[in-house]
């Protein structure tokens, strides 16, 4: 069953060429790409078929389905999300129990191979029944739904590296879904909750070029998480002049100085939130004065407390790899 | 004046990197009248701080033209002072920006008529046509 392309799909709903040029201008530039490519990139995306997406909501809090579905009107960014068919969410479709399983397994034989699987929240596996939809635990629907995929987007902190649920001392034996999916391209879009900007070009990527974008070696997009927070933040400036606030209310939090002695992770944590900001690009944590927690890395519940400063200045100065120079001559 | 805006900033404020971003600018203008070889910058790619970026604004200031377009959001389209030299700021619905570019060029491309947003015009055009000549003539069978 073919699904019809997206050109026909934004014409239907009265969306001009001259709107889905302004959200290829702005998608291309989030992806990294140069504006030289927009036209090409209109081009492939408009003639892309409506792609079948199946989300599996496993152990998670919601809050990334919240960041992403948002509770605005549509806008520029959310407009990929408006025409995937999403044939698949047990939190917001109307359909439950066997009825909504029945929509998943229609959906998986439809466009066997062809789908995309976006899983959000950790897999138990240590006790499978502490998580399970209409009877079948979490770790069965994720094989069962991944085998015939053409890729998997895991969504959020928890789906790409446990998270919370993982956090000392794990009761449920949570995991993350490349830690039993090993055999299908799987791009983790880490953060607690994730850039839902992030996830739409992670898609214009796919059904523009056929394949995810760039990763680095935790699997998440380089146009994203090739950047630290530290790199990109605005106080960047205070950190290099050793100027620093030492508690919440001091003349140097007033002045609005680095927070690293305060425990800023920002220096070893890869998000874009430094440039993409929050609440509507209102701002990010850091510019409402609260250390990065660096939710979008690895085991970040439990490396150290949020408020303990990552180390002293001389010696984080002088540590090698750390920043955009990770990245430095990877992928070229 | 440059002197004066590019020293305006201070010192904690500073990446550095507006000087060579109008250097890039002129040069890209240069290439422009030469070769008519358009350029744009993507002012979201560069490590810019606010007051850096409210800085370059200034510098460019507003020439002739200012273009509103409404498509998903906002999206403001101005000629700067210097001439081939725009800025377009592309908004979402909530006001966010989604996009900062600086193009030198002729005629910035999102402004052009979409020949697929042409197409539809013609059709509805047609159909528009045709319903005002039925209103007519029902409108002269009444007066009759």
């Amino acid at each position: 069953m073919a699904l019809p392309t997206l050109n026909k799909q934004l014409q239907a709903s009265g969306i001009s060429r001259r709107t889905f040029l302004k959200f290829c201008a702005t998608t291309a530039s989030l992806l990294a790409l140069p504006q030289s490519a927009v036209a090409d990139l209109a081009t492939a995306l408009g003639n892309a078929r409506r792609p079948s997406v199946i989300w599996l909501p496993f152990q998670e809090c919601t809050g990334c389905t919240e960041a992403i579905l948002r509770s605005h009107a549509p806008t520029l960014e959310s407009l990929i999300f408006d025409h995937i068919s999403l044939d698949y969410q047990h939190t917001i479709m109307a359909a439950a129990g066997e009825q909504a399983e029945d929509a998943r397994r229609a959906a998986m034989n439809a466009h066997k191979g062809q789908y995309l699987l976006l899983v959000d929240g950790s897999v138990p596996v240590g006790n499978p029944g502490y998580s399970t939809i209409s009877g079948m635990s979490n770790v069965d629907m994720l094989r069962e739904s991944a085998k015939d995929a053409a890729g998997i987007i895991a969504i959020g902190t928890c789906a790409s590296f446990g998270g919370i649920p993982k956090a000392n001392p794990n009761p449920t034996g949570a995991v993350a879904v490349g830690d039993i999916i090993t055999d299908k391209p799987i791009v983790n879009i880490s953060g607690c909750p994730p850039l839902p900007i992030a996830i739409t070009a992670v898609l214009v990527h796919y059904l523009t070029f056929k394949r995810f974008p760039d990763l680095d070696e935790l699997q998440r997009p380089l146009a994203f998480f090739g950047e630290s927070i530290h790199d990109r933040c605005y106080r960047r400036p205070f950190f290099e002049q050793r100027k620093f606030a030492k508690s919440f209310d001091d003349e140097g939090a007033k002045n609005g100085w680095c927070l690293f002695e305060l425990g800023c992770k920002g220096p070893e944590t890869f998000n874009a939130c430094a440039t993409v900001k929050w609440n509507q690009g209102t701002s990010f944590p850091i510019e409402s004065g609260h250390p990065c927690l660096g939710c979008s890395e690895p085991d970040f519940w439990d490396k150290s407390s949020f408020y303990q400063a990552l180390g002293p200045w001389e010696w984080y100065k002088s540590k090698p790899g750390k920043g955009a120079q990770k990245h430095a001559g990877k992928n070229s | 004046m440059t002197e004066e805006l590019i020293f305006m900033t201070s010192n904690a404020e500073k990446t550095g990197n507006v000087m060579p971003l109008l250097h890039q600018i002129r040069h890209a203008l240069s290439q422009l009248i030469e070769r008519q070889e358009q350029t744009t910058i993507d002012l979201r790619r560069l490590p810019l701080s606010a007051s850096e970026e409210a800085q370059l604004e200034a510098f460019l200031g507003h020439g002739e033209v200012k273009a509103d377009i409404q498509a998903l959001g906002d999206t403001v389209l101005i000629e700067s002072r210097y001439a081939g030299v725009w800025l377009e700021i592309h908004y979402n619905e909530d006001v966010e920006i989604m996009g900062k570019y600086v193009h030198i060029c002729t005629c910035p491309p999102i402004i052009k008529s979409q020949p697929e947003d042409m197409v539809l015009s013609l059709s509805n055009i047609v159909s528009d046509i045709h319903s005002l000549s039925h209103q007519s003539s029902d409108e002269t069978a009444k007066e009759d």
